[in-house]
């Protein structure tokens, strides 16, 4: 068994709004290893994004991470200063957004960007940094990287310019990426490309991956291991073969269900009923209690975290009894 | 409408298994397909500005562009079918559903609603058409008006074309609303207090409240969430057994088109590339593209997959490549794939796909 | 699997909470809130000018020339106290202020109106409709707007002559252009919207699709731009009077109450020109504030 890299504990990211202070993160704990592909998993508003900036140290205003450790091989960052959290920022620990955009600067030539991004954890001549970035283009299958390397961003496709981005990330080859809806943009097929390149990389370099996304059959075909949040609590951990062919979770069943499969053509889905609630208005207890078909009074009382196996984990006072869906 | 009476072996082999399969029937007054398109074309041309002009005076040769959107689609929906319309990014199926709606016309080719020619339409019949045919939007956030209330937004048009009396009318919205199973004391709230699944709701007892019989579905589920997606989805289906709808379903997800589709439609830079019953086509997929787009579906079964990815990128619709449009693309692409775009032709039964491959001797 | 409970489990939100919000976020800026109160006060003291000013500087009777250029603060022997003195003529200085603050809002605030309602209109059928007529208002619009507004003013008072309604006239064809502009921008992006597209797909109306859809959503820049070339259009209401080109003499603006007073200004008998000069400012920056904080409140991207 591989070390973790990366250990959440008890992680409580909180906004501080007029309207009230919304838990957008509240007591989430994974751990992170080498080599390996970590799921994050949720519908919009579960706190899965606000989870990775929160290891990344860019939680703005109004938001503040109110307790919890994050520890980076053994160093809880939460105690590290800016200075030293941003030479960890971008070197050990890098993140892939949605938008390629976020990382980009649309005005200036990608090598600019990129030379100025490996100088700014390693000292060495612009000549090699600009060999290493080409470099880094050549890795994620951009083709002819020295031509490419004198583009604007504006002159990449959507999938290349998200292999810019990838080759960024990978320039001081990192401990740990978080990639954050990295390919929802994409199309299938450049899809399948971006999942590739990712794969392979993380693999040969033994980094560790956060996969960031909402979608499940992503998830399924890269990640080891799930966790799978609601309202900003994980619900649900395990690896990808126990939560998604045995899940606990009564939301993990529904989810599941929720995507259209071909075995069921036809037939209904079976949807979770009501809608995601407002995290600045969660029910009390059990924050998935009024869409549950498992309910009951005692779930107006909060669920703690509890183990059924080694390395699997719910939140849940009513656990589905583990069986074949 | 004159109604026909129809007897069994009027069905078609499709309506028949249909039939057989405990489905509904299809619309009594229609003998033919509700929506035909035959060689349907949008181009799009982004005329010379000034600026353009008076460089080219001076020698610079700057070309209009010119993306053909659609590219000659010919292709029937019976009704109670559900067709499924799939493809990346530029490859026209939103053109392509936007010209059935009413809302593009088309540059070149026909669409023949109930078996006449929509071009020729003209007062009433035309506006029977309009109403006939509804679009369901992708974007919740968009396709509502945000200073409207939802009594509005739902009621305007049925009122407006005389579906409903201004007394009725409060009555009228909240029957809609409630098809949809939202709560019908909300009509009086404005979109901005609801929710993407709930405005997507509104979207569609927007266009239910015009008594369409076809609906244009553009990736109408794609920016919900996975569980509101799937209520969304179901709402589609129990509408289509209680109203009778006959859809155009466009997704870039095909688990999505696969679970809903009677028959799928595959589009690539503006042309049809192959098209099956969706049995058939998942089972057989005859296209190189299919093939590709098939494999390269994320499925919740499939763990730890290699991701292969098919090379290279979409071409630009501004400057397709010649030939067959798939060829840089393709694994199998032979030397006629560049010279000549293949036809459809038919491979099997109710079955088409455009592709050199299928002329070589077995 | 139904299940109508839950679609209807969001709780409510109140009714019109934008609008509620707009209110609340005003009333928690506090320079919005002294800019609309200094907005309101000036209306009302505008409004109320035949009541509460001490002389109405309009009726000859009521102004004597042996009453010129009384300092702030001499009583005449008529017995008016002249809180801010009397100018050259003998008028009451509060008094004409008043008055003078009348005219330059009605002038400038109807100027920008109508101004605001053709360009809305032009702006609204270029954006929706496009083609021969957008390109031609655009051409049109992009000369107008490159000719200083002023000198536009000038040739056109020039022209017709002075007058309260041709000075409106004047400050009308400058203004248009400004709104065309905006409300054709922003025209060509609502047209864009899924909205407008089911608007068509429902075969409405186009004048409905125009007036019902479009131009509700497109008015919050153009209240944004309202407040801004209101402000500008006092400006230069004021700069044309100053200029001897926009009020008549008789009833003169502030613009026209400062340019009196500005021969006084190097002898020491500052008055004439300096309370005129404070109101005016007084109501640019009551204007410009209340402005500023719509078009932060207004903008879509700074909303939630």
């Amino acid at each position: 068994m591989t070390a973790a890299v990366l250990n959440v504990e008890h992680l409580r990211t909180h906004y501080f709004t007029r309207a009230g202070v919304v838990k957008a993160v509240e007591d989430v704990s994974f751990e992170v290893r080498r080599g390996k592909v970590l799921g994050l998993v949720g519908e919009s508003g579960s706190g899965k994004s606000v989870t990775g900036y929160s290891i990344m140290g860019l939680v703005d205003h109004p938001g503040r991470i109110v307790g919890g450790r994050i520890l980076y091989n053994g160093t809880d960052l939460l105690a590290l200063s800016e200075p030293e959290m941003r030479r960890l920022r971008g070197s050990r620990i890098a993140m892939i957004f949605q938008d390629p955009m976020m990382t980009l600067n649309p005005v200036l030539r990608i090598e600019t960007q990129m030379v100025e991004a490996v100088l700014a954890h390693e000292p060495m001549s612009r000549q090699a940094a600009r060999r290493r970035a080409r470099d880094a283009l050549g890795q994620v299958g951009i083709p002819s990287p020295d031509e490419r390397l004198q583009a604007y961003p504006h002159q990449f496709s959507g999938g290349m310019r998200q292999r810019v981005v990838i080759a960024i990330a990978m320039l001081h080859n990192p401990d740990v990426i978080i990639a954050d809806e990295a390919t929802t943009a994409l199309d299938v097929t450049i899809q399948g490309q971006i999942l590739s390149e990712v794969q392979r990389l993380c693999q040969s370099h033994s980094t560790g991956l956060i996969w960031i996304t909402h979608d499940l059959a992503v998830v399924a075909g890269i990640a080891d291991e799930i966790c799978v949040m609601y309202a900003g609590r994980v619900v649900e951990r395990g690896t990808v073969d126990d939560v998604l062919d045995h899940p606990a979770h009564p939301y993990t069943f529904g989810l599941i269900g929720s995507v259209p499969s071909r075995n069921e053509r036809g037939q209904p889905l079976r949807q979770i009923r009501g809608t995601t609630p407002s995290l600045a208005n969660l029910p009390q207890g059990c924050a998935f209690r009024p869409r549950c078909f498992r309910a009951n009074e005692i779930c107006t009382n909060e669920p703690e975290t509890m183990s059924i196996s080694s390395r699997r984990e719910t939140r849940c006072f009513h656990p589905l009894v583990a069986q074949p869906t | 409408m004159l109604s026909s009476p129809r007897s069994a072996t009027d069905l078609t082999s499709g309506e028949a298994a249909r039939a057989a399969a405990g489905l509904r029937l299809v619309a009594p007054d229609a003998a033919g397909p509700v929506i035909e398109l035959r060689g349907l074309t949008r181009v799009f041309r982004k005329p010379l500005d000034f600026a353009a002009r008076a460089a080219n005076l001076l020698g610079a040769d700057i070309r209009e562009e010119v993306v053909r959107a659609v590219d000659g689609v010919d292709l029937s929906v019976q009704p109670g079918e559900v067709v499924g319309l799939a493809g990346e990014s530029g490859c026209g199926k939103s053109t392509l559903g936007r010209m059935v709606a009413g809302i593009l016309s088309p540059s070149a080719g026909d669409i023949y609603f109930e078996g006449r020619r929509v071009a020729e339409l003209k007062g009433q019949a035309r506006r029977d058409y309009a109403l006939a045919v509804q679009m369901i939007f992708q974007d919740p956030y968009t396709s509502l008006n945000p200073r409207m209330r939802i009594r509005d937004i739902v009621g305007e048009a049925p009122l407006v074309h005389g579906l409903t009396s201004r007394a009725e009318l409060k009555a009228y919205v909240r029957e809609m609303l409630s098809r949809v199973r939202m709560d019908p004391q909300y009509d009086t709230r404005y979109p901005h207090q609801f929710s993407g699944g709930q405005r997507q709701r509104i979207g569609i007892a927007r266009a239910l409240a015009v008594k369409p019989k076809f609906i244009v579905c553009d990736e109408a589920v794609a920016a919900l969430d996975v569980s509101i997606q799937a209520q969304i989805l179901n709402l589609f289906m129990e509408l289509r057994e209680q109203l009778s709808l006959t859809y155009l379903f466009i997704s870039h997800d095909l688990g999505v088109i696969n679970h809903l589709a009677d028959r799928v439609v595959i589009m690539y830079l503006g042309r049809v590339v192959e098209e099956a019953e969706t049995d058939e086509l998942f089972a057989r997929p005859n296209h190189p593209y299919t093939t590709a787009l098939l494999d390269e579906i994320p499925r919740i079964e499939t763990r730890r997959r290699v991701y292969q990815g098919i090379k290279g990128e979409i071409p630009s619709p501004l400057n397709p490549p010649s030939g067959c449009y798939f060829h840089p693309r393709c694994p199998h692409a032979m030397p006629v794939c560049r010279e000549v775009a293949p036809p459809l032709k038919t491979v099997a039964p109710g079955h088409r796909s455009a592709c050199h491959l299928n002329d070589r001797p077995a | 699997m139904t299940d109508v409970a839950g679609t209807h489990a969001t709780a409510p939100v109140a009714d019109d909470a934008k609008w509620q919000r707009v209110l609340r976020s005003f009333a928690e800026n506090k320079q919005a809130v002294f800019g609309l109160a200094l907005l309101v006060v000036l209306l009302l003291a505008a409004l109320l000018a035949p009541v509460i000013a001490p002389q109405n500087p309009y009726d000859l009777a009521q102004i004597s020339f042996l009453d010129a250029m009384m300092r702030p603060g001499e009583a005449s022997p008529g017995g008016i106290l002249h809180v801010l003195g009397t100018d050259s003529q003998g008028r009451d200085l509060l008094s004409a202020i008043l008055y003078g603050l009348r005219i330059s809002i009605v002038v400038s605030a109807s100027a920008t109106l109508i101004a605001l309602v053709i360009g809305l209109v032009l702006g609204l059928a270029a954006g929706y409709f496009g083609g021969r007529f957008d390109a031609f208002l655009m051409r049109l619009v992009d000369v107008q707007i490159s000719i200083p507004g002023l000198l536009i003013a000038l040739l056109l008072l020039v022209a017709m002559g002075p007058g309260v309604g041709k000075l409106v006239i004047a400050m009308v064809a400058i203004y248009w252009a400004y709104f065309a502009r905006i409300v054709r921008g922003v025209a060509l992006v609502e047209r864009k919207k899924e909205y407008v597209e089911a608007a068509i797909c429902l075969a409405l109306p186009r004048w409905r699709i125009v007036l019902r859809h479009l131009l509700v959503n497109c008015l919050p820049p153009v209240m944004v731009v309202g407040t801004v070339l209101l402000a500008r259009a006092v400006l230069l209401e004021a700069s044309l009077s100053y200029l001897g080109l926009g009020v008549p003499v008789t009833q003169p603006s502030l613009g026209l109450l400062i340019a009196n007073g500005f021969g006084y200004l190097m002898s020491g008998e500052y008055w004439v020109s300096f309370f005129p000069g404070v109101a005016l400012v007084m109501l640019i920056f009551g204007v410009n504030l209340v402005g500023d904080h719509l078009r932060d409140v207004l903008n879509p991207r700074l909303q939630r």
